[in-house]
């Protein structure tokens, strides 16, 4: 079990990252005016999308080790 | 008269909640990390939370938990959460127990707060940790997780200063959507908790089973997927203007307000950065040694006495 931990530990620090990038851009966003903001929004829509699937496997696999 | 809670010590933390939790355990005799009780509180979530009229109109948030319930609930804590609509009885109510020499958890709205003032908007869902006061000088003493903009404020002792008055208004404060209601926590730890062992697999299997099937299609992993799938609308849909939460003066576009919030719930406002995610990852890392190797010592249960 604790190989899975550190595996899903590995794949939480990942999407921590992610985060860290969606965050930035809805920052850089915010300054944007609104019709600029939607394409520089569009860039945070797949980063968000990778997120809910790294993080899905990780509880997976984590109610799998339970 | 003036009155600090003995042998209570505060440690340097992130979240409020877990913080808070972290400094009565160990005020109680039971050393966990800040990590070790934000992954037993079945931390780690997601919501999506469009609310109309709102200020913001979406909420973003990456917690699952339900406050300290899931916490004490695996560990076999005790806990009442008590509210009054009196501001002098919620005084009144906490400090007989630092009277007692027992910290007290508040929830507050930390605008209010003094070493917070004019460097946070509103919100009424922080947590910190009672450990004093002084009726001469007018002043608590209480706990609050580390940040850049307040650390030049903090005391020796690792404690914030705060006027009655204001601990007062931040108890008393009616900004939705977490007033306070002048909430404290009573905790009562039992002789023996859950061996940590179990209690790290039942908060696992919480953990995960909220969020690959949430309720709603806004919460856990369907709430990523909903945000994904709405982000790039928000500039059709949020319009208007509204006044700046901090410099109360001011007109901001609704959407940068959002945008701005947005970023602030993922990277600030006590998430340890990367939405609470990092966190729950060192939780994962710390675990895997418990699990794993049986550690002995963090495995105990609460035998050495309770205060």
């Amino acid at each position: 079990m604790g190989g899975i931990l550190r595996e899903a530990s590995e794949l939480m620090m990942e999407s921590a990252d992610i985060w860290t990038e969606i965050a930035n851009i809805l920052l850089i966003a915010s300054e944007a005016q609104q019709d600029r903001a939607k394409g520089i929004l569009a860039e945070a829509r797949p980063k968000i999308a990778e997120c809910a699937d790294i993080e899905g496997k990780a509880f997976k696999l984590l109610k799998l080790a339970t | 008269m003036r009155k600090m809670v003995n042998e209570f010590v505060h440690r340097h933390g992130v979240h409020c909640t877990s913080t808070s939790l972290r400094d009565v355990f160990e005020f109680y005799g039971y050393k966990l990390t800040e990590e070790m009780v934000f992954g037993l509180d079945c931390g780690v979530g997601f919501v999506y939370w469009p609310m109309k009229g709102a200020v913001p109109p979406v909420f973003i948030g990456g917690r699952g938990s339900k406050g300290i319930e899931d916490v004490c609930r695996i560990l076999g804590i005790k806990w009442e959460k008590k509210t009054t609509a009196s501001a002098k009885k919620a005084w009144q109510a906490v400090k007989s127990l630092i009277d007692n020499n027992v910290p007290v958890m508040l929830q507050v709205d930390m605008f209010y707060l003094d070493y917070f003032r004019g460097k946070t908007g509103h919100f009424g869902g922080h947590t910190i940790v009672l450990a004093g006061y002084d009726e001469e000088k007018r002043e608590a003493y209480v706990t609050d997780i580390h940040n850049d903009k307040i650390e030049a404020k903090r005391r020796k002792d690792g404690l914030f200063a705060t006027s009655l008055e204001s601990l007062a208004e931040a108890r008393n404060s009616t900004y939705k959507p977490f007033p306070p209601k002048n909430a404290w926590f009573n905790l009562a730890l039992p002789k023996e908790t859950a061996p940590l062992e179990n209690a790290i697999k039942t908060a696992l299997k919480t953990n995960a089973e909220r969020f690959l099937n949430p309720p709603v299609r806004n919460l856990g992993i369907r709430g990523i997927r909903r945000f994904a799938d709405q982000i790039v609308s928000w500039p059709d849909v949020i319009r208007g203007k509204i006044c700046d939460p901090i410099q109360t003066k001011t007109e901001i576009p609704m959407l940068k307000l959002t945008l701005h919030l947005a970023y602030v719930f993922i990277e600030e406002a006590g998430t340890g950065g990367g939405l609470f995610r990092r966190i729950y990852s060192r939780f994962l890392r710390e675990a895997s040694h418990i699990v794993h190797g049986g550690d002995s010592e963090r495995g105990k249960r609460i035998d050495d006495g309770i205060r």
